[in-house]
Parts: structure tokens; C-alpha cells; sequence
């Protein structure tokens, strides 16, 4: 097994392909992954609110 | 059905509570079965020889076909969803359609760039207006279109219920899309994947780098719209929580 890198008189379309790909699969994961966090953390913060809003409605 | 919940296989897209325990291990699990398939594809498409034809641009296809494909199977789930939201109202459909339309979009537009790099020099143009490009290019747009309106209608409700009208509109195209090359006269060469005509079927040497990385791709979609599911069941649950908040 041996690997081919070299893309000759091609390369310029090559590279740029891969690179691409690269780009957006990054930008979907990366987007993806901050989206959840996100929208969990604001869940939680939400709900630990809702929760402390009840205990001090029965602490009155 | 003996003491089972399940009714029928979309209960449980109907249930975020059962959905968010399954997508807790299966999205982490989609994403390495992705990666690991990737690292795999990735080499297999370095080491396979070049083309007579083609040259090292033959590498090019590896990426771009299965971008292409995901483009139409993504949209293809955008259209179900829809469909579901919309008739049977599932709690989970809607979410999985707006999870769904920006991954397609991604997708459709690596299709589409990668596409053109590999035309300039084999075709000697970037584009030509040819059936199968410009099914594709009306594919992206039926994509962007559905994020503008989701986008642009203040009340969630009234702007899933559009969206979802729009996706559907939208599946007449996949047909025109996958035909496109046998319909029409076309630059873009037809289907050489495993379910072409033997004699127009890719031989193998090329094929298994082909598999490997659809695949990959396909894994890889399967994780992130779990994440994109989740994400939305979240804010559906901040919103819900600040709005009961908000009344008290």
C-alpha cells in the first residue's frame, strides 16, 4: 500500500476539494455541537430557576 | 401487541423522553463509526491508482458522490418529516425536519463546489446549465428556502406548518434529480455505483473507497441530526420553561 498525494498538474482542483469538504464537515460538527450545548445549558438554567422559584413559593 | 408501547415505528419519534435516551449513545456512536469509516475511506482513496481517463481528479469523486447522494437521501428525511409533522402533528417530526434542512443544505453545496472543481478540469467549464446540475442547484434552493421561511415567520407553529408545505413541494425534485441523466441529454455521466448496470458499474478498486466513505457520510449525518434533534428539544424546553416563567 502506497499513498499518492502528489496530484500532479491537477493538484489545484484537487486540494482545494478536499480542503472544502473539510471546511464545512467542521462547520456542521462545530455548529451542531455548540447548538446543544447551548440550548442544553439554557434548559438546565431554566429549570434549576423553575425549581428555586417553587421552593420559595412554599418557603412563603 | 402483547403488552408492548410501541404502536407503530413512529411512537417513537412521538416520545422526546425515549428519544433523548436513545440519542445519547447513538449520536456518539454514529459520529466514531463515522470517523473510524472516514480514516478508512480516506486511505483507501490516496492508495487506489488513478484513472486512465481522470487522472488523480478520479480521488475528487470519493467526496463528491457521496455528498451528492446525501444531498437527495437528506432532503428525502426533510420530506418525511415534514410529512409527518404535518399530518400526524409527532412531537419530534417538526424538529427532526428544521434539524435535518441545514446539514442537506451543507451537503447539497459540497455536492455542487466539489462537483465544479472536478468539471473545470475534465469538462473544461465550472458549469454548464445541464438537468443534472441544475436539478441540483434547485435542490439547494428548495434547501435554503425552507431555512429563509422557518427564518422569517415570527409564530413557530404557522412557520413549521409553511416549511413543511415548501419540503414536500420540494420532493418532486428529487425524481428529476436522480433521473435527470437518463431523462435527458447530459454532460454529468449516469449512475456507476453498485446498483448501476454491470457494464457501467465502477470496478471495484474504485467501488470500495466509494462504499467506505458513503457510508462514513451517511453515519456522520445520522449523528449530527441527532445532535440537531436534541439541541431543539432543549430550546423547546428553555422556551417553554421561560414562557411558564413568564406567567407566573
Amino acid at each position: 500500500m502506497q499513498f499518492d498525494f502528489d496530484a500532479g498538474k491537477y493538484a489545484v482542483y484537487v486540494w482545494p476539494a478536499f480542503v472544502l469538504t473539510a471546511v464545512v464537515f467542521g462547520w456542521m460538527i462545530a455548529d451542531s455541537l455548540l447548538a446543544a450545548r447551548r440550548w442544553r445549558a439554557e434548559a438546565e438554567r431554566r429549570q434549576a430557576q423553575a425549581k428555586d422559584a417553587g421552593q420559595s413559593e412554599l418557603g412563603k | 401487541m402483547g403488552g408492548t408501547n410501541h404502536k407503530n415505528p413512529f411512537d417513537f419519534l412521538a416520545n422526546p423522553e425515549r428519544f433523548m435516551a436513545f440519542s445519547r449513545w447513538a449520536a456518539p456512536m454514529f459520529g466514531a463509526i463515522a470517523g473510524v469509516l472516514a480514516v478508512v475511506g480516506l486511505i483507501l482513496t490516496f492508495t487506489v491508482p488513478e484513472d486512465y481517463q481522470q487522472g488523480d481528479t478520479v480521488r475528487m469523486m470519493f467526496i463528491h458522490v457521496p455528498a451528492a447522494v446525501l444531498a437527495m437521501f437528506v432532503y428525502l428525511c426533510l420530506g418525511i418529516a415534514s410529512f409527518l409533522a404535518l399530518v400526524f402533528r409527532h412531537a419530534l417530526a417538526d424538529a427532526a425536519a428544521q434539524a435535518c434542512a441545514p446539514l442537506g443544505a451543507a451537503f447539497t453545496v459540497l455536492a455542487l463546489a466539489t462537483g465544479s472543481l472536478w468539471g473545470k478540469p475534465m469538462w473544461g467549464t465550472w458549469w454548464v446549465w445541464d438537468a443534472r446540475l441544475t436539478s441540483v442547484l434547485v435542490l439547494l434552493l428548495f434547501y435554503l428556502g425552507y431555512l429563509a421561511l422557518r427564518g422569517a415567520i415570527d409564530d413557530e407553529q404557522k412557520a413549521a406548518r409553511a416549511a413543511a408545505i415548501l419540503a414536500l413541494v420540494g420532493v418532486i425534485n428529487l425524481p428529476i434529480v436522480k433521473f435527470s441523466v437518463d431523462w435527458w441529454n447530459s454532460l454529468h455521466q449516469g449512475s456507476s455505483t453498485l446498483l448501476a448496470r454491470p457494464e457501467n458499474r465502477l470496478p471495484a478498486v474504485y467501488a470500495w473507497p466509494m462504499l467506505v466513505m458513503q457510508l462514513s457520510y451517511l453515519s456522520a449525518f445520522g449523528s449530527l441530526w441527532l445532535v440537531r434533534i436534541r439541541a431543539l428539544v432543549w430550546r423547546r424546553k428553555a422556551r417553554s420553561l421561560a414562557l411558564k416563567a413568564a406567567e407566573a
